[in-house]
């Protein structure tokens, strides 16, 4: 026995704006990541280069990407003792 | 002062060219002197679109080059005596032009008009940056289709970028049964996309491909739903608060063709 059903298609465009939202947030991302890393990393170092003057040390700030689409900062700076 | 505003889009082919010319028709008609600069060197397009194509002497880059001063380069459209136009030059690239010389032209002439529309070529490259150099406003002019909204975006990150905050979104190409079953973007959900205000929708209408055989503006045709949609764009760009056209046809005018009955 057959049976006749209506063709009850899914809406095209609630696809094309989950496509549409995963791409472009995608894309905002990719366009600016290199600049706000660069001017992360110079803020970062300017600010360590108050309390560590030390060119090498101010001069020491790494950026790599880490897990999860985040970036990590590291700095080598030179702590001071006192005992 | 005159309003300098660059319209652009991103992806090629979505109807800047088509748009320019319509809304520049459209503030002519209101009474507006109007310049329209063509500023895609290489593949000029708005002369043919105005129907202007066989006289042009001076473009742009005879401008920009002091081959004759910009008045030279001024076409007048003879239907619309406040309506100008300054046309690419056909036989040269983007890289003929940089933007210290838009910048320069535009300072130039930004006396002698109310408004200045310059049509941006499709792209991000050199052609962009001519186009929006001297800009104040911007008009985004995309489909609603993904690989159109997509561009889009990206243009209104790098019209920011330019300090131009003045950023309006027209909707071209719109198919109100698509939108209506579902198959194609509402505006509702390109404005939550793209997050700019709204200057105007422009239904999907064979009147603009006709006009444009012809080298008239459909802005000018009164039983045209796109031409209707384009003297409202300009009416709001002049500061009149105009509510959006409703896009469907009323059952006459799907009986009758859409030149008989109540225009809404």
């Amino acid at each position: 026995m057959k049976f006749f059903f209506l063709n009850v298609r899914q809406p095209s465009k609630l696809a094309a704006k989950k496509r549409l939202n995963a791409v472009i947030s995608n894309d905002r991302v990719n366009v600016s990541q290199g600049k706000t890393i660069e001017k992360i990393r110079k803020e970062v170092a300017a600010v360590l280069s108050k309390y560590s003057p030390d060119s090498e040390s101010a001069g020491s700030v790494s950026v790599t990407k880490a897990p999860g689409g985040e970036c990590l900062l590291a700095a080598k700076i030179r702590l001071k003792t006192t005992q | 002062m005159s309003e300098v505003i660059v319209i652009t889009s991103g992806k090629g082919g979505v109807g800047k060219t088509t748009t320019t010319a319509n809304i520049g028709a459209a503030l002519a008609m209101a009474g507006k002197k109007v310049l329209m600069i063509d500023t895609d060197i290489g593949l000029r397009n708005l002369d043919v679109i105005m129907g202007l194509e066989n006289r042009i002497v001076y473009d742009l880059v005879d401008v920009v080059e002091n081959r004759c001063e910009y008045f030279k380069a001024l076409v007048r459209d003879k239907r619309f005596n406040n309506l100008f136009l300054m046309p690419a030059a056909q036989s040269r690239d983007k890289s003929s032009v940089t933007t210290t010389q838009m910048k320069h032209l535009i300072k130039q002439i930004d006396e002698s008009f109310d408004y200045i529309l310059i049509d941006c070529p499709a792209g991000i490259e050199q052609g962009f940056e001519n186009a929006v150099a001297a800009a104040k406003k911007a008009i985004v002019v995309a489909m609603p289709e993904v690989s159109s909204v997509r561009d889009a975006d990206r243009i209104i990150g790098l019209l920011e970028k330019h300090e131009i905050k003045d950023i309006r979104l027209v909707v071209n190409k719109v198919r109100p049964k698509m939108v209506e079953s579902g198959s194609m973007l509402g505006i509702e959900d390109m404005l939550d996309i793209l997050a700019i205000d709204l200057l105007g929708v422009i239904p999907d209408d064979e009147d603009i491909i006709i006009a444009a055989n012809k080298g008239e503006f459909v802005a000018a045709d009164t039983r045209s739903r796109a031409g209707q949609a384009y003297r409202n764009i300009a009416s709001r760009l002049n500061g009149n608060k105009v509510e959006l056209m409703n896009m469907k046809q009323s059952f006459l005018q799907k009986l009758f063709g859409k030149r008989i009955g109540v225009r809404s």
